[in-house]
């Protein structure tokens, strides 16, 4: 399932160390999975049924019910999360969820918990324009902007991220991600 | 008038009669004590002049995108100096502790101009910030549905906003107020157009 590269000794040793010099501790790995795995896992997600969870003091997002997201429990996975981060991972709670125009989440009191968690962006064509970007505060007061790209894995030690609201310029086009917290 | 100093942005007159009718607006509103107030400055295109003049900084957070002025305290605009001075004024502290019927300090506020563009927003909050007790925002310019940058307000669940039941689009030179509490819920919606939403807003203490 991950691109065999990130998984060499030597590549992952310098992964550690740059992911815990990020401010805040994070790692964004672009053509995450292999190809093959991938293309398998976006058909697997294909048919998926969203449904509309909105508090609109926290979040707005369409969230993807009874979808295959095995992949993100595997051994493989929480065990690359683990030896990344540095942190025993156990188990990840992924939700598939879609930002369509006017979605967004925010930095809530109630789920600013500092922890380990991921965003898998899968959205194959997207416009900065648009919003959407996931957006991770520091504590010194700035804030961190990922670039936008398929198939990337976004890892963080940080409770205080957030989906920048997509605005009216994205019409009909949405943003599709993978969201875990790793416990 | 040549001479800028001349300048005085003044509020219309308010006999007793209507103060006593908004006062009663104002608690009967719905999904909080709120009020729009038509006509408010009698030269309020003055005013909107010289706000287009002050520099705006953007503004970017997970909550908002939208352009800000300084603290207008600072402006050296005469005409804004006028108009901080009425905000600041006990005779307008007085008029909307009237409408309100809540205690308000005269001269302590914070007030800033604020601009919309098109995609800018500021999403749902309840504006509670130290001792804040009424928000007020005077619209400088007329927007159309169309145009998107209403201003919301929500009914509340519990501790949260639940449900959008008043949609208010800015309408030129009127003074919208309302009462910030737990439940103050509100948004600006989208700018959806090009049509630039300038106002001028702040809290009253």
């Amino acid at each position: 399932m991950i691109n065999p590269i990130y998984l060499k000794k030597e590549i992952l040793d310098k992964l550690k160390k740059e992911f815990r010099k990020n401010n805040p501790k994070s790692m964004q790995l672009t053509s995450f999975m292999d190809s093959k795995s991938y293309t398998l896992f976006l058909k697997l997600i294909s048919n998926a049924n969203f449904i509309k969870k909105e508090v609109r003091d926290m979040h707005c997002f369409f969230e993807a019910k009874n979808t295959n997201l095995k992949l993100f429990n595997t051994k493989e996975f929480l065990s690359f999360c683990s030896a990344l981060s540095g942190k025993k991972i156990k188990k990840s709670e992924p939700s598939l969820r879609m930002f369509m125009k006017g979605c967004y989440t925010l930095v809530h009191e109630e789920t600013a918990k500092k922890g380990i968690e991921f965003f898998f962006d899968l959205t194959p064509k997207w416009n900065e324009r648009f919003g959407g970007q996931v957006t991770y505060l520091t504590y010194d007061g700035s804030k961190v902007i990922t670039p936008q790209y398929p198939n990337t894995l976004i890892l963080a030690e940080s409770g205080r991220s957030y989906v920048k609201y997509v605005n009216n310029n994205a019409k009909s086009e949405g943003k599709l991600l993978v969201y875990g917290k790793l416990k | 008038m040549n001479n800028s100093q001349n300048y005085v942005i003044r509020a219309r007159n308010f006999p007793i009669k209507e103060v006593r009718k908004l006062k009663e607006e104002f608690i009967e509103a719905k999904p909080f004590p709120n009020l729009s107030i038509k006509n408010f400055l009698k030269d309020h295109k003055l005013l909107f002049e010289a706000i287009k003049k002050e520099k705006f900084y953007k503004k970017d957070s997970d909550l908002f995108s939208f352009s800000q002025t300084s603290n207008l305290f600072y402006s050296k605009n005469a005409v804004i100096q006028s108009a901080v001075k009425l905000f600041s004024s006990q005779t307008f502290s007085s008029l909307i502790s009237a409408v309100s019927g809540i205690k308000l300090k005269a001269g302590a506020l914070d007030i800033s101009g604020s601009l919309y563009e098109k995609t800018d927003y500021l999403l749902c909050h309840d504006d509670r910030v130290e001792d804040r007790k009424i928000a007020f925002i005077l619209y400088l310019n007329a927007l159309a549905e169309k145009d998107g940058g209403a201003l919301a307000l929500y009914l509340n669940k519990g501790s949260h906003p639940y449900k959008k039941i008043v949609s208010y689009l800015p309408a030129e030179n009127s003074l919208f107020i309302f009462q910030v509490s737990k439940i103050s819920w509100h948004e600006v919606e989208e700018v959806l157009s090009n049509k630039k939403r300038y106002a001028i807003g702040g809290w009253l203490h």
